[in-house]
């Protein structure tokens, strides 16, 4: 009875070496530029023609997601909160010149649909977003972390 | 000359003649050597050019238009949206600044140009000045 634990973790066999493969290229599809973190990166749920950028932030204090909205009427984002998943919905509406007088057209516009997973230390019910020219912040506190604490033990 | 509008600024021209705006640019901000080209929409109407440029983060303040001849320059310069010392732990873009420069074909009104900054996205009104701009001749009918 050696090493008959071992098989489960190796990808030897066909089916586990093209789940490993599937799980790579997956991983490399969403997360183009990832710089560390635990949590899965934002997913898109609308892929069309345009989607704002989102970068995360943390501090000692809280999470801090910002996303460039340019062109987004702040009042259309729907921000919603589902566990611990926020997800960011809206839409850019091209501009109303009419389209033949149009010389160059570089801006993107559409419908967006993300949704980040955000850990599970952050106090949903405390976010405060705000969107200043183009610039949408959503700050989440962290939740005070629990004190540690000595359990005594009763003498019986 | 300084034209005032209710948003923006917009510098056109200058007293002291500057041999070259964009050189002159990169001295003013060295840091803008590095930035970021943001998209534009040029739409062209009888009587002059609408300029719609995506510019998240920009405001009043950072945001330069600068008009010399028929060169056109947009600069800004962005501030980072986190506190400092704030660990970045996802990224999809990086924070940069905004340059951009345009040769403009027909003559500027500069009189009447127009910038408005709304959301992140700056709507710049070029009209084009009476030469360049096909006119209607009135005829008035004398009395008799």
């Amino acid at each position: 009875m050696t090493r008959s634990t071992h098989w489960r973790h190796e990808p030897s066999g066909p089916f586990q070496v093209f789940q490993h493969e599937l799980n790579r290229f997956l991983e490399e599809y969403l997360q183009p530029r990832r710089r560390g973190g635990a949590e899965p990166p934002p997913t898109d749920l609308d892929p069309s023609e345009w989607n704002p950028a989102v970068d995360v932030y943390e501090t000692p204090d809280e999470m801090l997601v910002v996303a460039e909205i340019p062109g987004v009427d702040p009042a259309s984002i729907d921000l919603a909160v589902t566990g611990n998943v926020l997800s960011l919905r809206g839409v850019k509406a091209s501009g109303d010149l009419p389209e033949p007088q149009l010389q160059v057209r570089e801006r993107r516009f559409g419908t967006f649909y993300r949704q980040l997973m955000l850990p599970h230390e952050v106090d949903f019910e405390k976010a405060q977003a705000e969107a200043i020219q183009g610039v949408l912040r959503i700050r989440l506190p962290k939740r005070i972390a629990a004190k540690p604490r000595t359990i005594p033990i009763r003498p019986t | 000359m300084n034209l005032e509008n209710p948003t923006i600024q917009v510098k056109v021209g200058s007293e002291q003649r500057q041999p070259d705006l964009s050189k002159a640019v990169e001295q003013d901000f060295p840091e803008l050597q590095g930035a970021y080209t943001p998209p534009i929409d040029i739409h062209e109407g009888a009587d002059g050019l609408t300029l719609e440029a995506d510019l998240p983060g920009a405001t009043e303040r950072n945001l330069h238009i600068h008009l010399e001849d028929n060169v056109l320059n947009l600069y800004a310069k962005i501030d980072s949206p986190a506190p400092e010392g704030a660990r970045l732990v996802y990224e999809e873009y990086r924070l940069g600044d905004y340059h951009r420069s345009f040769i403009l074909s027909d003559e500027v009104d500069r009189e009447r140009i127009n910038a408005e900054l709304k959301n992140g996205v700056l709507r710049l009104f070029l009209p084009k000045a009476d030469r360049a701009r096909t006119r209607r001749i009135e005829i008035k009918e004398r009395d008799q």
